[in-house]
C-alpha cells in the first residue's frame, strides 16, 4: 500500500499544483464581485490538496526507506484486469443505449454483464435483459411520464 | 399457416420481392405521410423541458397543466427539469432541438429576452417559435419589516446618511440590473448578495442581513403575514395582483421590468403544430387547478397565445434592450 | 379545536386513505432501496396522480412516499453496500459489515426501528413546535449557516479514522467538485471549459450514484465473484449465529443512539439547505465520538446503523417545520412539497391553520399514520429484501448497473450525466480500493456548494468585517467548536505522521 500512497500522493500533488496553475487559470473569468474572487475556492482547495498530497507521499517514503512492515497492496493485476473490462462493458453499454436508445441497449447490456460474470443460463439470461427493461419502460412512460433514453 | 413447400431458392426470391414491395410502399408513405404528419400530430408523448430544478413557480405551473393539456392532445406529457444558467441550459437545449413540436421549453421569459443581452448566449428570440404566455411574474422588491423604511425613497435615505451601499439579494440578471438601474439614478452603490431562489431571497430578509430583496411572487405570502414589506412594483404599470404597490412609473423611472412563464417551440416548428399547442394550452391555463396554483404562489395565470405571446415578447426584448443600454452593462 | 380533531379523523381513517399513505410508504421504500432511484423524483412524478386525492390523503401520500425513501436506502446500504441515496452512506460504515457478519436481518430491523422512530419525533416536533421552531430557524442567515457548515466539515474530517492524509484529500476533492459552474458573484462561468451542462454546477445526483453505487458495483465484480479473498463472500448461508436476531437487550443498546440522531435529523432539518446526509454523519461521528468502545464502529457497531438511520429518517419531518409554518422550503422535495401544497388549495404559512385547520390537523393525523405504515412496510419489506442477497450476483449486478444508467439519465439530465456516472463511478472504484475514504469525498460534495454559497455571502453581507460577528452569537459557538475541531485534527496529523509500524489489524498479507 506504501507503494501506491507514494504514487498517489505524488500524483495528486501534481494534480494540485496544474490545478492552482493551469486548470483554473484557464477557465475562470475576473468579473465584478464584492465577497470573494471566483478563484478564491478552487484556489484555496487545491493548495490544500497539494499541501496534503505531499504529505500523504512524504509519509509513505519515509515508512518505505525505513523498511517497516507494510501494509498490503490492495490490487493485483488481475483485479486491474477485471476492472478495465468491466469498466469497458460499462462504457459500450451506455453508448448502445445512447445511440439506440433503451430499448435495444439496455438488454443488450444486462445480457453481456451476465456472460462476462460467468452466467450460462439462456432463460435466465433471456428474463433478467428483458423484463427489467419492459418495466422500467412501461412504468415511465405511462404510469410517471418521465423521459427516457 | 399453410405450409408451402416450395423450393429454397423460388422462397428467397418471393422473400426478396416482398421486402422491395414493403419497402417501396414505406418509402412512398414516408414521402407523401410528410405533411400529413402535422394533421395527425401528435402521435407519441409530449416532452416539456422546465428551465429550473423541480419546485420552483414555473415548475409547478407546468406539473399543474399537464393533466389538461394531456387530455386535450391525446398522449402523455412528460416534464423534465434541466436547470442551470438561470435557464440558459435549457434554452439552449431546447433550441437544438429538431423542431416537430415535442420538446417544448417552458421557462421565465427573461431567459431569452433579456439574458442574451447581457451574457453570452448560443441562442436567441428567433432560436424559438414564442407558443404562448402562461402567466406573469408579479415582481417586486420588499425588505424585513423590521427595516426603519417602508418605500424606496426611505431606503435610499437611510442608505446615504449611513453612507454605504445597498445590500440587496439578487437572484438572477434581472434583478441585478434594476437595483444597478435605480441606484445609478439615485446615487447610491449597489452590492449585490447572491441568492438561490426565491425562497432564498425569502430567507435573505427574514434573517434580516439584507436591505432589500427580489421576488418574483414568494414575497406576498410573507408580506401578508407581516414578517415582511413591500417596497415597490418592479413593473412599469402597477402590479395585476397587487394594485396598491407603488410601480417603477410612480417612483418616476422610465420604465420597469416584467417577466413571464413563457412556452416555446424550436424555430421551424409547423405553424399548424404551434397553433395546437397553444389551443390546448388554453383550457388547460385557465383549468382550476393552475389558477388555484397561481393564487397560491401569487401568480398571475393569464393565457395569451399566437400573436399576442410573440407580441409580449417583443416588447419584453425593447424594453430590456433600452434598459441595458442605459445602465450600460453590456 | 376538538372539531377539528374529529373532522380529521374522520377524513384519515377511510380505508381508501389509509391505503393511499401505505401505498405511498411503499412507494418511498422501494424507490430508497433502488440504487440509481431519488425519492425527490418520486414525489415529482406523483404529483399528477393526486390529483384526484382529496388534499389531506394527497398530502400524506407525497410526505409517504418521502419518509419511506429515507427508511429504505437503507435497505440497499446494508445489504449490498449500496446506499440508495447518500444519507444512507454513513448506513453502510457498520450496516454491510454486519450482513458480512450473518446478522442482516437484525441490521434490517435496527435500521428500521430507528428510521420510524427517528421519524416519529420529528413528527411530533413539527405537531407540537412548529411555529416557534421555524421562527427561530428562520431567522438564521448566512453567517450563521456557514459557521454551521465549516464546523460540520472540521468535525467530520477531525474524527475520520484510520487514514488520515487520505480523508483529508478525499474531502477537498469532493469540495472541488462545487467549483465549475457558474460564479454566484460575478455570473460568469468558472471552470466549465465550454461545457454548456457544467453551468449549473456539476449534477451531484449522477455523481452520487456513480460513486456510490457503481463504483461499488466494480468493486464486487472484481473480488467476491472470481475469488479474491480479502472480502469473504456475502453468508447468506451462516444462520445459527447466536447475535443474529434481533432481541430486547438491543433496543436498550442502540436507544441512546436513536435518541442522538433524532436530536441531530430534527435540528439539521429544519435548518434550510443542510440536509439528510449532513444529519446522518453528524449523528454517526457524534454516538461514535461518545461511545466507550469507538473502535468497534465501522465493523459492525449497531449504534452506527441506529444513529445514522434515526437522523436521516427524522430530517424528513423536519424539513417540513419550515413550510408550515413560514412558508419557505428549504430543499427541493420540500419545494415541491410546497407546490403540492398550493395545488391542492392550501397555502403554507402563517394563515394555514386559520384557513385550513381542518384540513392540517387530518395532514397530521396522516403522517402519524404514515410512520406507523413505515414500520409495517419496512417489516413486511426485510422478508423480501432479504431475499435479495440470496439472489446470485450474475443475474443482480448487471440488473443494478442498468438501473444506475436509467436514473442517471432521469437524474441529471440525460446522457451526460450518464457520462459523467460512469467517470465518477470509476474514480469511486478506485478511491475505495485504495482507502480514500470516499465517505469525506461524499461529504465534500454534498456540502461544498452551501459552504462555498453561505461563506460568499456572509463575507457581503458583513463587509468582511469579523465585527459583525458580535451580532450573531450563534455563529460564535460554531466557530469556536470548529476551531476545536482543528485543534483535534492538528494533533491527530502530527500523530499520523509518525513512521511506526502500523498495528497489525489485518492478520498479515493475503
Amino acid at each position: 500500500m506504501e507503494r501506491a500512497d507514494l504514487a498517489g500522493g505524488v500524483l495528486l500533488a501534481l494534480f494540485g499544483i496544474l490545478l492552482i496553475f493551469v486548470v483554473i487559470p484557464l477557465d475562470t473569468e475576473d468579473g465584478v464581485y464584492f465577497g470573494l474572487p471566483p478563484e478564491f475556492f478552487p484556489v484555496f482547495l487545491s493548495v490544500g490538496l497539494t499541501a496534503f498530497a505531499g504529505a500523504l507521499a512524504t509519509k509513505a517514503w519515509l515508512r518505505l526507506r525505513a523498511g517497516v512492515a507494510l501494509q498490503p497492496m490492495p490490487m493485483r493485476l488481475r483485479n486491474l484486469v477485471m476492472f478495465v473490462l468491466s469498466a469497458a462493458l460499462v462504457i459500450a453499454g451506455a453508448l448502445v443505449i445512447d445511440y439506440f436508445g433503451m430499448l435495444v441497449g439496455g438488454p443488450l447490456l444486462i445480457a453481456a454483464f451476465m456472460l462476462f460474470l460467468g452466467e450460462r443460463n439462456a432463460v435466465r439470461i433471456l428474463a433478467t435483459a428483458t423484463l427489467p427493461v419492459a418495466v422500467v419502460y412501461l412504468l415511465a412512460t405511462y404510469v410517471l411520464r418521465a423521459p427516457l433514453p | 399457416m399453410r405450409q408451402h413447400y416450395q423450393s429454397k431458392s423460388r422462397r428467397l426470391t418471393r422473400r426478396a420481392a416482398s421486402t422491395v414491395l414493403a419497402g417501396t410502399a414505406l418509402a412512398l408513405a414516408a414521402g407523401i405521410g410528410a405533411p400529413a404528419m402535422a394533421a395527425e400530430w401528435p402521435t407519441k408523448a409530449i416532452t416539456i423541458v422546465v428551465a429550473y430544478p423541480a419546485g420552483g413557480g414555473t415548475d409547478i405551473s407546468i406539473r399543474a397543466l399537464t393533466d389538461t393539456l394531456g387530455e386535450k392532445l391525446g398522449q402523455p406529457i412528460l416534464v423534465q427539469n434541466v436547470g442551470g444558467a438561470g435557464g440558459g441550459v435549457a434554452a439552449t437545449k431546447v433550441a437544438k432541438e429538431p423542431a416537430d413540436g415535442y420538446t417544448l421549453l417552458a421557462t421565465n421569459s427573461t431567459s431569452i429576452t433579456l439574458a442574451p443581452l447581457v451574457q453570452k448566449a448560443l441562442y436567441d428570440m428567433d432560436s424559438f417559435e414564442h407558443v404562448a404566455i402562461i402567466g406573469e411574474f408579479q415582481n417586486a422588491f420588499f425588505t424585513g419589516s423590521k427595516q426603519p423604511y417602508d418605500s424606496l425613497d426611505g431606503l435610499i435615505k437611510t442608505v446615504k446618511a449611513e453612507n454605504r451601499a445597498i445590500k440587496g439579494a439578487s437572484q438572477l440578471a434581472i434583478d441585478r440590473l434594476v437595483m444597478q438601474f435605480i441606484a445609478k439614478e439615485r446615487g447610491v452603490e449597489f452590492v449585490p448578495v447572491p441568492v438561490s431562489g426565491g425562497s432564498g431571497s425569502v430567507q435573505a430578509v427574514m434573517s434580516g442581513d439584507v436591505d432589500v430583496a427580489f421576488s418574483g411572487g414568494s414575497w406576498a405570502p410573507i408580506v401578508k403575514a407581516g414578517d415582511a414589506k413591500a417596497l415597490f412594483a418592479a413593473s412599469y404599470e402597477r402590479l395585476k395582483l397587487a394594485p396598491d404597490l407603488v410601480s417603477m412609473k410612480d417612483l418616476g423611472f422610465p420604465f420597469g421590468v416584467t417577466a413571464h412563464i413563457s412556452l416555446h417551440a424550436p424555430a421551424g416548428t409547423p405553424p399548424e403544430v404551434v397553433k395546437k399547442i397553444a389551443a390546448a394550452l388554453e383550457p388547460a391555463v385557465n383549468s382550476e387547478m393552475v389558477q388555484t396554483v397561481g393564487q397560491k404562489r401569487f401568480m398571475d395565470m393569464t393565457y395569451r397565445g399566437g400573436d399576442a405571446a410573440a407580441a409580449v415578447m417583443k416588447k419584453e426584448r425593447e424594453t430590456y434592450v433600452t434598459l441595458v443600454k442605459t445602465v450600460g452593462m453590456n | 379545536m376538538i372539531e377539528y380533531v374529529s373532522i380529521a379523523a374522520g377524513e384519515i381513517f377511510t380505508p381508501s386513505v389509509i391505503g393511499y399513505i401505505i401505498l405511498g410508504v411503499l412507494i418511498g421504500y422501494i424507490v430508497g432501496a433502488l440504487p440509481g432511484m431519488n425519492r425527490t423524483t418520486a414525489i415529482a412524478l406523483a404529483i399528477p396522480f393526486t390529483f384526484t386525492m382529496p388534499p389531506a390523503a394527497a398530502l400524506s401520500f407525497l410526505i409517504g412516499i418521502n419518509k419511506g425513501g429515507a427508511a429504505g436506502a437503507a435497505v440497499s446500504a446494508i445489504l449490498l453496500n449500496v446506499p440508495g441515496e447518500p444519507s444512507a452512506v454513513v448506513t453502510t460504515y457498520d450496516g454491510y459489515p454486519m450482513t458480512r457478519q450473518g446478522k442482516a436481518r437484525k441490521a434490517l430491523t435496527i435500521a428500521l426501528l430507528a428510521s420510524v422512530a427517528g421519524d416519529l419525533l420529528a413528527t411530533v416536533t413539527l405537531i407540537l413546535l412548529a411555529q416557534p421552531v421555524a421562527r427561530f430557524a428562520i431567522g438564521l442567515g448566512p453567517i450563521e449557516l456557514a459557521s454551521i457548515l465549516i464546523f460540520s466539515i472540521t468535525f467530520i474530517a477531525a474524527v475520520s479514522g484510520d487514514s488520515f492524509f487520505k480523508a483529508l484529500i478525499a474531502g477537498i476533492l469532493g469540495l472541488l467538485l462545487s467549483a465549475p459552474g457558474i460564479d454566484i458573484e460575478t455570473g460568469l462561468p468558472r471552470m466549465t471549459f465550454g461545457m454548456l451542462e457544467l453551468y449549473d454546477g456539476i449534477p451531484l445526483l449522477a455523481v452520487a450514484i456513480g460513486t456510490l453505487a457503481l463504483s461499488e458495483i466494480l468493486v464486487q465484480i472484481d473480488e467476491g465473484w472470481h475469488g479474491d479473498h480479502r472480502y469473504p463472500q456475502i453468508a447468506d448461508e451462516r444462520t445459527k449465529n447466536a447475535d443474529s436476531g434481533f432481541r430486547l437487550p438491543d433496543v436498550a443498546r442502540i436507544t441512546p443512539a436513536v435518541l442522538r440522531g433524532s436530536l441531530v435529523g430534527t435540528l439539521v432539518g429544519i435548518l434550510p439547505g443542510l440536509g439528510a446526509t449532513l444529519a446522518s454523519f453528524l449523528a454517526y461521528t457524534w454516538v461514535r465520538q461518545s461511545s466507550k468502545t469507538p473502535e468497534a464502529f465501522g465493523k459492525g457497531a449497531p449504534e452506527g446503523v441506529a444513529a445514522s438511520e434515526s437522523a436521516d429518517n427524522a430530517t424528513v419531518p423536519a424539513a417540513l417545520i419550515p413550510v408550515f409554518a413560514i412558508g419557505v422550503p428549504g430543499s427541493l422535495s420540500t419545494a415541491l412539497l410546497m407546490g403540492a401544497f398550493m395545488m391542492h388549495g392550501l397555502t403554507p404559512g402563517p394563515f394555514l391553520f386559520k384557513e385550513s385547520g381542518a384540513v392540517v390537523f387530518a395532514i397530521y393525523l396522516g403522517m402519524l399514520l404514515a410512520s406507523a405504515a413505515l414500520l409495517l412496510v419496512g417489516l413486511f419489506g426485510q422478508r423480501i429484501f432479504s431475499m435479495v442477497i440470496q439472489i446470485r450476483k450474475s443475474v443482480l449486478l448487471p440488473v443494478i448497473v442498468f438501473l444506475c444508467i436509467v436514473g442517471a439519465y432521469m437524474e441529471g439530465g440525460g446522457m451526460f450525466g450518464v457520462y459523467l456516472m460512469l467517470v465518477f463511478g470509476f474514480v469511486g472504484y478506485f478511491m475505495k480500493k485504495f482507502d480514500y475514504s470516499f465517505v469525506t469525498f461524499v461529504v465534500g460534495y454534498v456540502l461544498g456548494p452551501m459552504a462555498e454559497l453561505t461563506i460568499r455571502q456572509s463575507l457581503i453581507i458583513s463587509d468582511s468585517n469579523p465585527a459583525v460577528l458580535i451580532d450573531h452569537p450563534i455563529a460564535v459557538v460554531f466557530l469556536v467548536l470548529a476551531a476545536l475541531s482543528i485543534w483535534r485534527f492538528a494533533i491527530a496529523g502530527a500523530r499520523s505522521m509518525q513512521i511506526a509500524p502500523a498495528p497489525a489489524s489485518d492478520g498479515g498479507d493475503r
